[in-house]
């Protein structure tokens, strides 16, 4: 069976439960409905994983007014994301700049928490400390156990780290004893002092560690737990040359977990060591059938051949150290080509990701399932990396390649994405363009503003007229030039001499002006209509103009906001090209320093394997020279032990 | 046995690293980390100003509309697919997956629709299909009509379980 590497197993399962501020935010509290679709929409997002979009939809949201009815939860949730998103500087940022708000005392409480977190995650320990010590446990522990358990786990580790025992057993006492972190937490501080090589109180603290089968972990990290204590355990009852209880604890790993391959050969080591010769070669032959580029299997050959010799097979040894040498040899050379020609091709294709069903490395792909740090979710598809892989440089570096290769498909896509915003934009400009040049013809031929003037002054002359009753405003042309004739008549009149002949007259046109009066006080309504009648369409053209010109001016003003479109659309190419151009640059960076990465370690295997060679060497050497001794001593004619087969 | 100790050595060194890996678990970035983070700083706001633009470009709000889906609990329905009508055309329908259905009952809405609609009244259909605690089968629907403003128009198609009869329930409301 193919083993996972340990350190990623022990990395996964610390960090795993360790580190995702939003997800606890939310873990096993009741879904709560989002009073905000733009925040329901961006947690849609982050659940899935895909803390890229979330980001966004949350930075959408705040662009348009931010996020109503949570409160400053979504700073938080914010800050979560980013540091999903593999942000620590910023995430730090957020919660930084939460504290500085006037937050309810709950956010505070969790931004101190978080902070602190990251502050831990940076080594950053007197940060972490003050934060920490910012937090108030007992708010935690009432509003979210669940991270007080954590705080104080985050408080062991830390008082681990500065070496404060005493301050270590008073956390380690309030942690509760069913906690979920107190094994994790005893377990590092019990292999603290394996550091200063003090082994008694080492084994001591591993020994003192219980995981009943009643621990809250989850059944499969409980189990790998164990298998790890076990491990780690019996390996120290061997270095202390305990060898019977070293076997005993060996044989606890499970032989189908991913700890198998080391738990075997140390127990082989500690049967060796016990003179248990053939239970030892019992488990060499196991392991040795499986891949070589194992560490803990590459000892196997040479171990083989010493066994043999402990059990005075010396012919099985010789044999057992030429094809250990000739294995090494082939290992050499395997790891010589592959540090010269390693490039990123090789690096993916020695990984799978570790999803239920084994799915090759896609770089830069969606839907690559990545832990709450960002780093893609990987196992070994081969041995020869394993323990580069389980490196957190090597995480981090895959996931900052796997993120330059996601932004470079973005800006792939954004490109064609700008391209159909160009493209409606220019269908939509034809059009307006097309109907708003007849009409703003039609408009310059007639200028709303002489109109509305003409219209404006004859209402007010008409209202004048009507209000002060003026009934010889509204007189017709033929009562207009009757009232001429009158008063040319009166005119004639007034300048006759002789005084009886004028007031005949007189009495004849007062008659005549009487019944004019009348004339016109009759016909004053039907006058009056006539006069306001234009006047009301011209208001109706007046109104149809008016509305022309807004509908043209509204063309106007699209084919503005096409103009500001156009801008926008150019400045986020401008953006895109800028930032493509050294992205190029960082992708390669990013390749070379995991090639790097790959190299050195590579490289340090292949000193492991020539140090095993030239061991190897060595051993067949002396016993072909005692063969050919003793067959010399029986013998002495005898000519020397033939060197077929020797290893270069 | 000089060799034998050399085993042991290498056997509990490698032990020993590997069992302080999760307290030594940060080595230090290269400073490219600090300008991948910057890059996706930029880029996060690149894809928020193009996500704007072409909500403004091609859903202006006084013709959006935009339909989100949520699950409350979903004791009584796991939900399977979803097929949304406006007056009487369909326009979005979706099946979900394991991820999608777990970011829902976390409190996650998805973004079922964003269209465009004139303004006046339209009538908006959800049709609900999943199964029941005894792998029953359950087929849903909710109808509402709608008076579209100039404002967007945002709806939920809200799913949750109903106590009173252990039955889920489907409904439509507009956010404000």
């Amino acid at each position: 069976m193919p083993s996972k590497n340990v350190l990623t197993l022990v990395l996964g399962v610390l960090l795993g439960s360790l580190a995702h501020p939003a997800a606890a935010v939310s873990k096993d509290k009741p879904p709560e409905r989002a009073n905000d679709p733009a925040y329901g929409a961006a947690l849609f997002q982050y659940y899935q994983g895909d803390s890229f979009q979330a980001l966004t939809e949350l930075s959408v949201a705040e662009a348009r007014g931010g996020i109503k009815g949570h409160g400053d939860h979504p700073a938080l949730l914010r800050g979560g994301m980013m540091l999903a998103y593999g942000m620590t500087r910023s995430a730090k940022g957020v919660f930084q700049d939460l504290l500085k708000q006037d937050a309810d005392p709950e956010t505070h409480n969790l931004a101190w928490f978080y902070l602190a977190k990251v502050f831990y995650l940076e080594r950053d320990f007197s940060s972490a400390t003050d934060s920490l010590s910012r937090v108030v446990l007992e708010s935690l522990s009432a509003d979210r156990p669940e991270l007080y358990d954590e705080a104080l786990y985050l408080k062991g580790q830390i008082a681990l780290a500065l070496n404060d025992e005493p301050k270590f057993q008073e956390i380690l006492a309030q942690l509760p004893e069913n906690s979920v972190w107190r094994p994790y937490l005893q377990y590092n501080h019990a292999i603290q002092p394996a550091s200063a090589g003090v082994l008694k109180e080492t084994i001591a603290r591993l020994q003192a560690i219980e995981l009943s089968e009643d621990s809250p972990l989850p059944e499969n990290e409980r189990l790998a737990l164990q298998d790890r204590m076990n491990l780690t355990l019996a390996s120290f009852y061997l270095d202390d040359n305990e060898n019977g209880a070293a076997m005993a604890t060996f044989q606890k790993v499970r032989l189908e977990g991913p700890l198998s391959d080391q738990a075997l050969f140390g127990y082989a080591l500690a049967c060796a060591n016990q003179n248990e010769f053939g239970l030892s070669l019992q488990a060499l032959l196991t392991l040795s059938e499986r891949p070589l580029f194992n560490p803990w299997v590459q000892q196997v050959p040479y171990a083989l051949g010493y066994l043999y010799e402990k059990l005075d097979s010396r012919e099985q040894a010789l044999n057992a150290y030429t094809q250990a040498s000739n294995a090494y040899v082939t290992l050499k050379n395997d790891l010589d080509g592959m540090i010269e020609h390693m490039d990123e091709a090789a690096i993916l294709s020695a990984l799978q990701l570790d999803v239920e069903k084994s799915a090759a490395v896609v770089m830069g792909a969606d839907g690559v399932p990545v832990d709450s740090y960002g780093r893609i979710k990987i196992k070994p598809a081969n041995f020869n990396l394993a323990q580069r892989i389980a490196s957190e440089a090597f995480q981090m570096g895959l996931r900052d390649l796997h993120e330059l290769y996601r932004i470079r498909s973005f800006f792939k896509d954004w490109n064609t994405r700008l391209n159909a915003a160009e493209m409606i934009l220019a269908t939509r400009e034809n059009q307006f363009q097309a109907s708003q040049k007849e009409a703003h013809q039609q408009l310059v031929a007639q200028p709303q503003d002489v109109l509305s003037d003409q219209v404006a002054r004859v209402r007010q002359q008409i209202d004048s007229a009507v209000a002060q009753e003026n009934t010889d405003f509204f007189m017709s042309e033929t009562q207009l030039d009757a009232q001429a004739f009158i008063q040319s008549v009166r005119r004639k009149v007034d300048a006759l001499a002789d005084p009886s002949l004028r007031q005949e007259f007189d009495v004849k046109l007062k008659r005549i002006e009487a019944y004019f009066t009348w004339w016109v006080a009759d016909t004053y309504g039907v006058n009056r209509w006539q006069a306001q009648k234009p006047l009301q369409a011209l208001s109706r053209e007046l109104d149809a103009y008016v509305s022309r010109r807004e509908r043209v001016e509204g063309w106007v003003s699209d084919a503005k906001d096409n103009q500001t479109f156009a801008g926008r659309i150019q400045s986020l190419r401008s953006q895109v090209e800028g930032l493509s151009a050294g992205l190029e640059e960082q992708i390669g960076v990013a390749q070379r320093r995991l090639i790097d990465l790959v190299r050195q370690d590579l490289t340090r295997q292949r000193k492991e394997v020539m140090g095993y060679l030239v061991a190897t060497k060595e051993a067949r050497a002396r016993l072909l020279d005692e063969k050919y001794r003793s067959q010399s001593l029986a013998r002495p004619e005898a000519e020397p032990v033939s060197q077929e087969g020797a290893v270069q | 046995m000089r060799i034998s100790t050399q085993y042991r050595r290498w056997m509990v060194a490698g032990t020993l690293l590997a069992g302080l890996a999760g307290v030594v678990r940060a080595e230090n970035e290269a400073p490219v980390a600090a300008q991948v983070e910057d890059l996706k700083k930029q880029v996060i706001n690149l894809n928020r100003d193009l996500f704007i633009l072409e909500e403004d470009l091609l859903f202006p709000a006084s013709t959006q509309l935009a339909v989100f889906l949520s699950v409350d609990t979903g004791k009584f329905m796991r939900l399977d697919a979803v097929k949304l009508k406006v007056d009487g055309e369909v326009v979005a329908a979706h099946l979900y997956t394991d991820t999608q259905l777990k970011a829902l009952a976390r409190g996650g809405m998805q973004r079922l629709y964003l269209g465009n609609v004139k303004s006046g009244a339209h009538e908006i259909t959800a049709f609900v299909e999943g199964l029941g605690p005894d792998n029953r089968t359950y087929k849903k629907a909710s109808s509402l009509t709608i008076n579209k403003e100039t404002d967007i128009k945002s709806l939920e198609i809200r799913l949750k379980d109903l106590s009173t009869n252990y039955e889920p329930e489907v409904s439509i409301v507009e956010w404000e």
